[in-house]
């Protein structure tokens, strides 16, 4: 029981990480791309 | 005693072959052959650990995204993983097993920072520390550690501490007063500590109790220093210190009964000690001791209120009354907490009181004698004091 509910814990803790870098990698993939114009001060 | 000891009392004839082995095998004395080696395989260690930071460290932006994402979530399992096999399947190394679940936890931290850093997540700071909080908020009741507890009352301070920090916070606190809400959440912990000692997690009492009391006297401090403390800044939620002190008060009410080794008379007293502290800190929250300087001043000043006097006499009677409350409920630590911020306080009163040449003067003769003196007996009647707990303590054992 006790390891059942540190398996649950760890299972939550791992879902929360790999949970935002699916949104983070998902945004930068279908993310719209802004190229910022630069161009020399001289 | 050490092995080499016994060895020399044996070559001296004083004692038997047998009586060498008994001693040996009676006090667990290993032969000290292996410190050497033992401090070179430390160095190396530590050498090898830091070759391989500085390895990763000069590759990182080489390293695929994925890569470093699973080997932070693989460290925090096997460290968990570990753990558990020691101290639940082996048994033997326990300790080591509850150090391997602690960095388990902190690796937690570690991977919410990694993922910040590789996606460049821009974020309140405060809710990092948060997620933490939340992530092993349950470990210490499950995995009943106290290594846990500690982090867990760690981690929820520097959440608490990023919080009130936090511009546009529902607990934002610009002015130095925040640090009589840190002082404040020292006697939160302090109350939960009491009320603790009656549950099934009472081992976890006494942790939140030291963390507690420690928290409140190093944030009540600073008010007895007379150039530190202000009123200028009203950026701030002010009704966060009642809801605390409210808390605070609550959990007092609750808990002091458990104080079961103080007499019925010396509950009130104590409870009236913490609760008088708390009412001190509302005074100075809400601007009671706010006068204003002369000519318009437009903001109230700390130094002209006297209110640092007010708090180094308060925390002067507080510490004692702490000393005699340790007394009674036998513990060292309260003793030498109480003994310690009394000095510290002392030494505070003896920079507050500096002024012309001629009154500094007379004021380092003054304190100074009566600060060697106090400073002899407190470390006398401290000593005497461990003797006899210790005393008490070993004639309980037998």
């Amino acid at each position: 029981m006790k390891l059942k509910i540190l398996i649950l814990i760890l299972v939550l803790q791992c879902a929360w990480l790999l949970g935002t870098v699916a949104v983070q990698e998902r945004a930068l993939a279908s993310g719209k791309v802004i190229r910022l114009e630069t161009c020399p001060l001289i | 005693m050490k092995f080499g000891d016994v060895g020399k009392i044996y070559e001296a004839g004083i004692i038997t072959d047998e009586q060498r082995e008994k001693i040996i095998g009676h006090f667990g004395l290993k032969e000290e052959g292996g410190k050497f080696l033992a401090i070179i395989s430390i160095v190396g260690a530590v050498l090898v650990a830091a070759g391989i930071t500085l390895l990763i460290a000069a590759h990182w932006n080489e390293i695929p995204r994925g890569g470093k994402i699973a080997a932070g979530i693989l460290l925090m399992l096997g460290a968990h993983a570990g753990g558990w096999w020691l101290r639940e399947i082996r048994g033997t190394y326990r300790k080591t097993g509850e150090a391997l679940h602690l960095i388990g936890s902190c690796q937690f931290l570690a991977n919410i920072a990694l993922i910040g850093q590789i996606y460049n997540i821009v974020t309140r700071a405060p809710d990092a520390f948060l997620i933490w909080w939340l992530g092993i908020v349950a470990m210490p009741w499950l995995l009943r550690s106290r290594a846990q507890f500690v982090l867990l009352l760690v981690a929820f301070s520097v959440w608490f501490g990023f919080e009130v920090n936090e511009r546009g916070s529902w607990v934002y606190c610009e002015s130095e007063r925040q640090i009589l809400l840190y002082a404040l959440l020292g006697l939160v912990f302090l109350g939960a500590g009491y009320c603790l000692r009656v549950t099934n997690f009472f081992e976890f009492a006494e942790v939140a109790e030291k963390f507690g009391l420690v928290l409140f006297l190093i944030f009540f401090f600073p008010l007895t220093w007379k150039g530190f403390f202000g009123w200028e800044n009203n950026e701030m939620q002010e009704w966060i210190f009642p809801v605390l002190g409210t808390v605070v008060i609550l959990l007092l009410v609750i808990g002091i009964k458990n104080l079961r080794a103080l007499t019925k008379q010396w509950r009130w007293t104590w409870f009236a000690a913490l609760s008088g502290m708390a009412g001190f800190m509302a005074c100075v929250w809400f601007g009671l001791w706010q006068v204003y300087q002369a000519g318009g001043g437009q903001y109230g000043c700390w130094e002209d209120s006297w209110g640092y006097l007010a708090a180094t006499l308060a925390l002067f009677v507080f510490c004692l009354l702490q000393i005699q409350a340790g007394i009674q409920e036998r513990s060292p630590f309260l003793v030498n907490a109480g003994v310690v911020f009394i000095a510290v306080d002392i030494i505070a009163a003896y920079f507050d009181l500096f002024g012309s040449m001629a009154r500094t003067g007379v004021m380092f003769l003054i304190s100074g004698i009566f600060l060697i003196v106090f400073g002899i007996y407190l470390e006398k009647k401290r000593r005497g004091l461990m003797r006899r707990m210790k005393t008490t303590m070993a004639k309980e054992a037998q």
